[in-house]
C-alpha cells in the first residue's frame, strides 16, 4: 500500500483534529470520567434516556441472574422478533438478532435456527462476561427488533447502517453514516474498506462519499449513487441526539442513530470516545466547528435551539 | 488553561531539577557523562615499631587534602589498635592506640586516590623573600650558580630547573661543593636550592610527597620542591629535572617534619607500596562521594548492596522503554497490542538477544494463535479462556526447551525468559482482534508492537545509556517531564498525516 504524507500545517489549514488533541481537549476536558459508565453502560444509557423521553428500541426484558436464565423460555414464547445484547459489549460482539419463529426454535436473519438451549447459554455467557470488556460479569438486554426503514435500501452491502452524530457541548457539530461493503466484509470499518459517507447537519442530504480515503461516486457492490442519500425526520433525529447531552453531560459524545420505519430516529448506542474518521467522510476538519461552538459558550440553550443553530450556521 | 500552566511549571522545576542535580554530580562530585576508567593509585603504608610494652600511640601525617584530589578508600588495619582521625591546623592525622604493646608491631594503612589535581592553595605567596639567607662566601656562590643558570634561561621556571640541574650535575663544582657542604638529606639540599632561588626573588617551597608514576610498587617519600613561576605554583622533580604535574604526586602539608610518630616504640619504619588499578570512574565517584560524606550519595541508589543495584539497573531501564512507547504511540502513532507490553518484551530480548527473541516470540505467539483459535468454538469464559492459553504457552515453552536441547541448539532455552502471562494476555487480544477486525489489524498491533519492542530494546541496551541513567538517576526526571510534555501535546501524530492526507487534496 502506498503512503502519501502531508505537512501538520496542510491538516492545520484543513482544520483536522488528531488524536491528540481529541484525546487532551475534547476528551479530557469535556467528558468527566465519572460520566463514563453512563455510557458504558447500555442499560444504563438507556435508563436515563428513556425517562426524558428520548426515543430508545424499547426494552421487553433485562436477564439478570441464571434463574433468568431459565426463565426465558416462557418470557420468549409469544415474541416473533427480539434482539439480546450484553449491556457492557463493545464492538457488536454477543449481539443476538431473532427475526422469526420455527416451532420452538428462534430463527437468525440468515436463516440459521437456534435452539432455546443455545439462546439459554448465549444469555448464560454474557451474563458471566463473555461479551464485555475485561471479561466484567454483564447483563443481557432483550430488546425488540427495529424495523429498519427503507431509506438506506441499496446503499449498503450487508445490514443496515446507524448514523453517527458528533455533538460538542450538545451542538450537532458533524454526521455520517458507515456503509458496509463486500470488501469491508459487511463490517462498518472505514479501515476495512467501509464507505463513509458524510452527512450535511443542515439538511440531512449525503455530502461526500470516500472509500480508502478516495472520493467515490456509486456504491462499488450495489453500484448506488450516494449522493441520493436523504435522511429523512433530520431535524428530530438531531433534537433526539442534542437531548442525549442534557442527560449524559458528555461535551464530546458520538451518538448512534437508527431509523425505525414507523417510529423513527431511536438512540442506539451513545459513546464517550467518538473517532475521528467522521471528518474523512465529510471531507471536512472539525475545528473550525469546534471553535464557532466555543464562541457560543455563554449562550444559554436548549436541545431544540441548539439543533436550529447548527442547522443555520453549518447551512 | 490552568492545567497548562500547571504542566508548564511543573516540567520546569522536574527539568531544573534533574539537569541541576545531573550537573552538580557532573561537576561537584566527579561523575562522569560517559562509562570510561580512572587510574586509583592504591597507597600502602606498612608501619612497624618494637613496642616496650604499655601504652603505645602511633600518628600518621596524611597526605594534604585538596579539593581537586579524591580520596576514594581507605582501611585502618590494625585489629589491636584504635584509630582516631585527628585534625590539628591544616593536618590530619591518623592516630592509632593500644594500652598494652609488647614485641613487633604492624599497622597497615591503605588510602585509594585517583584525578589528583593542582593543590587548592594555589594562591600566591603573601610573605616576603626574606634578604640575605646565604651568608658569604656561600651567597658569592650562589650569585655565581644564578649567573650560570640565567644565561639559557627565558623564564623564571627554566631558570628554577637550571639552578636545580647545576647543584645536582656539577658536584665538582667549587660553588655547588661550597653550597652542599654538611648536606646529607635530600631535604636539606632543597632547602639550599631553596636559598639559592630566594637570591633571584623566586618563592620556592620544599615539599614532601610521594611519586605517583610508574608502575614500582616500593617507594619511599621523597622531597620536591615547589616553586612560584608565572603567577602560580609549579611542582618540579628534582631527579628528572622537570615539571611534575600535580596529578602525579601525593603531596603532603607544607611544613610537615616527621610523617611518622610513635610513642612507646622504637625501631619504628614505615614502608610504602603503591600500585595502579584502572576502575571505572562511575563507581570511584560514588566512592569519593560516600567518603566525602555527601548526603546526595548517602541516601541514593548507590547505598544499596551490588545485587540490589544491579536489579534497580534493570528498573531504570524501564522508563526509557516507557518514553519510546509515547513517542512512538503519541507522537509516531503506532498501535501496539497492549500499552506496555512491548517494554516487557524488549526487557525479554535483552536476555535473548534480538533475532532469537523475535524468533521465539513469532514462534510460541503464532503457535498459541492455532491453538487458541480452536479455543473460539468452545465458547468459553474468559478466565479459564486464558488459563488454558496459559497452559499452551507452558506447554509451547517446554516443547521449544526440549526440542532445542535434543537438537544441541542450547538457545532454545531463552524462550524461559519470556513473560508467560504477558504472552498468554497477547495471545488471547490478538486471537479476539483476528476474530472482530481481522487478520490486517493484527499484523498491524502485532507488528507495531514488536517494532516498539526492538527499538526499546535497541535503545536499552546502550552502554552509554545504561551509564547515563544509572550514574544520574535525576535523568528520571527529566524523562518524566518528557513524558508529561508529550502527554499534553495536542498536534498532529506522524502517521495521521497519511491518514487524514486525503483531505488536503483538494488545497491543490
Amino acid at each position: 500500500m502506498m503512503f502519501k504524507f502531508t505537512t501538520p500545517a496542510k491538516l492545520k489549514k484543513a482544520g483536522v483534529v488528531g488524536m491528540n488533541r481529541r484525546n487532551v481537549e475534547l476528551i479530557a476536558q469535556n467528558n468527566p470520567r465519572r460520566l463514563y459508565p453512563l455510557v458504558d453502560d447500555k442499560l444504563q444509557t438507556k435508563q436515563v434516556t428513556e425517562k426524558v423521553g428520548i426515543a430508545v428500541p424499547a426494552t421487553i426484558g433485562v436477564a439478570r441472574t441464571q434463574y433468568h436464565v431459565g426463565q426465558l423460555g416462557g418470557f420468549l414464547k409469544d415474541l416473533q422478533g427480539f434482539v439480546i445484547k450484553p449491556s457492557k459489549g463493545s464492538g457488536g460482539k454477543g449481539i443476538l438478532v431473532i427475526t422469526g419463529r420455527d416451532g420452538d426454535d428462534f430463527v437468525k436473519p440468515s436463516g440459521s435456527r437456534v435452539t432455546l438451549k443455545e439462546l439459554q447459554h448465549h444469555v448464560s455467557s454474557t451474563l458471566s462476561g463473555l461479551y464485555s470488556l475485561g471479561g466484567n460479569p454483564d447483563v443481557a438486554m432483550i430488546e425488540t427488533l427495529v424495523e429498519f426503514s427503507d431509506v438506506f435500501d441499496g446503499f449498503s452491502h450487508e445490514g443496515v447502517p446507524d448514523i453517527r452524530v458528533i455533538l460538542y457541548r450538545g451542538y450537532p457539530i458533524m454526521a455520517m453514516t458507515r456503509l458496509s461493503t463486500r470488501e469491508s466484509d459487511g463490517k462498518a470499518n472505514l479501515h476495512q474498506g467501509a464507505v463513509g459517507l458524510g452527512i450535511d447537519i443542515a439538511t440531512g442530504r449525503s455530502l461526500k462519499a470516500v472509500q480508502h480515503g478516495k472520493p467515490l461516486e456509486h456504491h462499488p457492490d450495489t453500484g448506488r449513487k450516494l449522493s441520493e442519500l436523504e435522511v429523512p425526520y433530520w431535524e428530530t433525529l438531531l433534537n433526539l441526539t442534542s437531548r442525549c447531552y442534557d442527560v449524559t453531560g458528555l461535551g464530546y459524545l458520538g451518538a448512534d442513530i437508527v431509523l425505525d420505519k414507523t417510529l423513527g430516529p431511536l438512540v442506539l448506542e451513545l459513546n464517550a470516545r467518538p473517532g475521528l474518521a467522521i471528518q474523512i467522510a465529510n471531507g471536512m476538519g472539525m475545528r473550525p466547528r469546534l471553535a464557532l461552538i466555543d464562541s457560543q459558550r455563554d449562550i444559554e440553550r436548549n436541545a431544540e435551539e441548539r439543533v436550529a443553530y447548527v442547522m443555520e450556521a453549518f447551512g | 488553561m490552568k492545567a497548562r500552566l500547571q504542566i508548564f511549571i511543573l516540567v520546569s522545576l522536574l527539568l531544573i531539577v534533574g539537569i541541576g542535580l545531573t550537573i552538580y554530580k557532573c561537576y561537584a562530585l566527579g561523575f562522569m557523562f560517559m562509562p570510561g576508567e580512572e587510574t586509583v593509585w592504591q597507597v600502602q603504608a606498612r608501619m612497624q615499631f618494637d613496642a616496650k610494652g604499655g601504652p603505645a600511640k602511633v600518628s600518621l601525617v596524611m597526605p594534604a587534602s585538596e579539593t581537586s584530589r579524591r580520596e576514594v578508600f581507605q582501611e585502618k588495619l590494625s585489629d589491636d589498635y584504635e584509630c582516631v582521625f585527628v585534625d590539628e591546623d591544616d593536618t590530619r592525622k591518623a592516630v592509632w592506640t593500644r594500652n598494652d604493646a609488647q614485641g613487633m608491631q604492624v599497622i597497615y594503612f591503605r588510602a585509594d586516590f585517583y584525578r589528583l589535581g593542582s593543590p587548592a592553595s594555589q594562591a600566591p605567596p603573601t610573605d616576603e623573600i626574606p634578604q640575605n639567607v646565604l651568608e658569604e662566601p656561600l651567597r658569592l656562590a650562589g650569585v655565581d650558580i644564578l649567573m650560570r643558570a640565567r644565561q639559557s634561561a627565558a623564564s623564571e621556571l627554566e631558570l628554577a630547573l637550571n639552578v636545580l640541574g647545576l647543584m645536582d650535575e656539577e658536584k665538582k663544582d667549587s660553588h655547588v661543593q661550597l653550597l652542599l657542604e654538611g648536606v646529607k638529606y635530600r631535604s636539606e639540599y632543597m632547602d639550599q636550592v631553596a636559598k639559592v632561588l630566594a637570591m633571584d626573588g623566586i618563592h620556592s617551597k620544599v615539599v614532601r610527597g610521594l611519586r605517583l608514576q610508574g608502575k614500582y610498587t616500593q617507594r619511599s617519600i621523597t622531597t620536591f620542591i615547589q616553586v612560584f613561576a608565572e603567577d602560580k605554583w609549579v611542582l618540579l622533580d628534582p631527579d628528572a629535572l622537570t615539571e611534575l604535574p600535580f596529578s602525579e604526586a601525593l603531596l603532603w602539608p607544607d611544613d610537615t617534619h616527621g610523617l611518622l610518630d610513635v610513642y612507646g616504640g622504637v625501631n619504628s619504619s614505615m614502608t610504602i607500596s603503591v600500585t595502579s588499578v584502572q576502575k571505572s570512574a562511575g563507581q570511584l565517584a560514588v566512592d569519593a562521594g560516600r567518603l566525602g560524606g555527601s548526603k546526595l550519595i548517602d541516601f541514593s541508589i548507590y547505598s544499596l548492596p551490588i545485587q540490589d543495584q544491579n536489579t534497580f539497573k534493570l528498573l531504570l531501564l524501564i522508563p526509557i522503554g516507557a518514553l519510546v512507547v509515547v513517542v512512538l504511540r503519541n507522537l509516531v502513532g503506532i498501535r501496539t497490542s497492549g500499552t506496555f507490553m512491548p517494554i516487557l518484551i524488549a526487557l525479554t530480548f535483552m536476555q535473548t538477544t534480538l533475532l532469537l527473541g523475535l524468533l521465539l516470540f513469532l514462534v510460541v505467539v503464532g503457535v498459541g494463535l492455532v491453538m487458541r483459535s480452536y479455543l473460539s468454538h468452545l465458547n468459553l469464559l474468559l478466565v479459564p479462556r486464558i488459563a488454558s492459553v496459559l497452559v499452551f504457552v507452558i506447554i509451547i515453552f517446554a516443547a521449544i526447551g526440549i526440542a532445542s536441547h535434543k537438537l544441541g541448539w542450547h538457545s532454545g532455552h531463552a524462550v524461559l525468559f519470556f513473560p508467560m502471562i504477558i504472552l498468554s494476555w497477547t495471545i488471547e487480544r490478538m486471537s479476539v482482534l483476528w476474530e472482530e477486525d481481522g487478520p490486517r489489524e493484527v499484523l498491524i498491533q502485532g507488528g507495531g508492537s514488536l517494532f516498539t519492542a526492538s527499538l526499546a530494546y535497541l535503545i536499552m541496551i546502550s552502554p552509554n545509556l545504561e551509564h547515563l541513567i544509572f550514574n544520574f538517576p535525576e535523568l528520571l526526571l527529566v524523562l518524566l517531564a518528557i513524558i508529561i510534555m508529550i502527554g499534553s501535546y495536542s498536534g498532529f501524530r506522524l502517521l495521521e498525516l497519511g491518514r487524514f492526507e486525503p483531505m488536503t487534496r483538494d488545497d491543490e
